[in-house]
């Protein structure tokens, strides 16, 4: 499953405002484009859709998304660029727990790099 | 000797994950209800830190309590709370027995339905329209106060 990384270049602060504003609505779009992206830089499935719609509204979907997006989507996106792999998975469970914006801001950042 | 085939086989450990994640959800509310039995849940204070930082609800809040009526029969009380609790109930419930079927059978039965696009989007966007909705009724219905009330800042 081999296909060009869709482009999803945010602010990691206006994931924070604009999940704010619209009270979680925006963070169900985020993940879809998240999990997109996570899934093209892994070059396989591994965030379906459903998870990442229901992510939005659901907790303990909410932190499997962070648990897989920290385990197998990120560290693909180190390799593409070229930095040192290190494990988030923790933080970004405990954050999804949380604070689920501030998760989102981290995995925002690391994904913006992609497109440096 | 234990097996730790759970752990090298990804494909069974995330069904050992959906399990968990499907037992917890139906869990909590369950253990909520008991500690509560003799007071009102209504006036309980959330447990979502979006509505504690802001005080405005998140997609997904109202569930527990949706969840703790539905256990109490009152099905009307817990549509009120959230029109998606009922649908978790029936959902967790399914999830569990299927994919704990599937752990034994080593065999797929659920993953067309889980990883089916339409109906994640179907629900997605009914979702989505009923927490604007939701928002709309909450923000008229409630003032500054109110919501700070609901909020950890009150």
């Amino acid at each position: 499953m081999s296909q060009p990384i869709p482009q999803f270049k945010n602010e990691p602060v206006l994931v924070l405002i604009l999940g704010l504003i619209t009270c979680g609505l925006y963070l169900i779009y985020w993940n879809i484009k998240a999990a997109q992206v996570l899934n093209a830089a892994a070059e396989k499935e591994i965030i379906s859709q459903p998870i990442a719609i229901f992510a939005g509204c659901c907790l303990p979907v909410n932190l499997y998304f962070y648990y897989l997006a920290g385990k197998e989507g990120l560290p693909k996106v180190y390799e593409k660029t070229g930095e040192v792999g290190k494990d988030q998975t923790t933080l970004l469970i405990i954050l999804g727990f949380l604070f689920p914006m501030v998760a989102a801001m981290i995995v925002q950042g690391d994904i913006n790099k992609l497109y440096n | 000797m234990i097996s730790t085939n759970y752990i090298t086989n990804p494909k069974r450990f995330r069904k050992i994950l959906g399990i968990a994640g499907a037992l917890l959800t139906l869990a909590f509310p369950f253990y909520v209800m008991l500690q509560s039995a003799n007071r009102s849940i209504e006036t309980e204070q959330s447990l979502c830190p979006f509505k504690l930082l802001t005080g405005f609800p998140c997609p997904g809040c109202g569930i527990t309590k949706s969840l703790i009526f539905f256990y109490k029969g009152d099905v009307e009380k817990s549509l009120y709370y959230h029109l998606f609790g009922p649908l978790t109930f029936v959902f967790c419930l399914t999830a569990i027995i299927i994919l704990s079927i599937e752990l034994v059978t080593e065999k797929d039965y659920f993953q067309k339905v889980l990883y089916s696009k339409k109906i994640a989007y179907s629900l997605g966007i009914i979702l989505a329209i009923y927490h604007l909705t939701r928002l709309i009724y909450f923000v008229s219905s409630n003032n500054m106060d109110d919501i700070l009330r609901q909020s950890m800042w009150k």
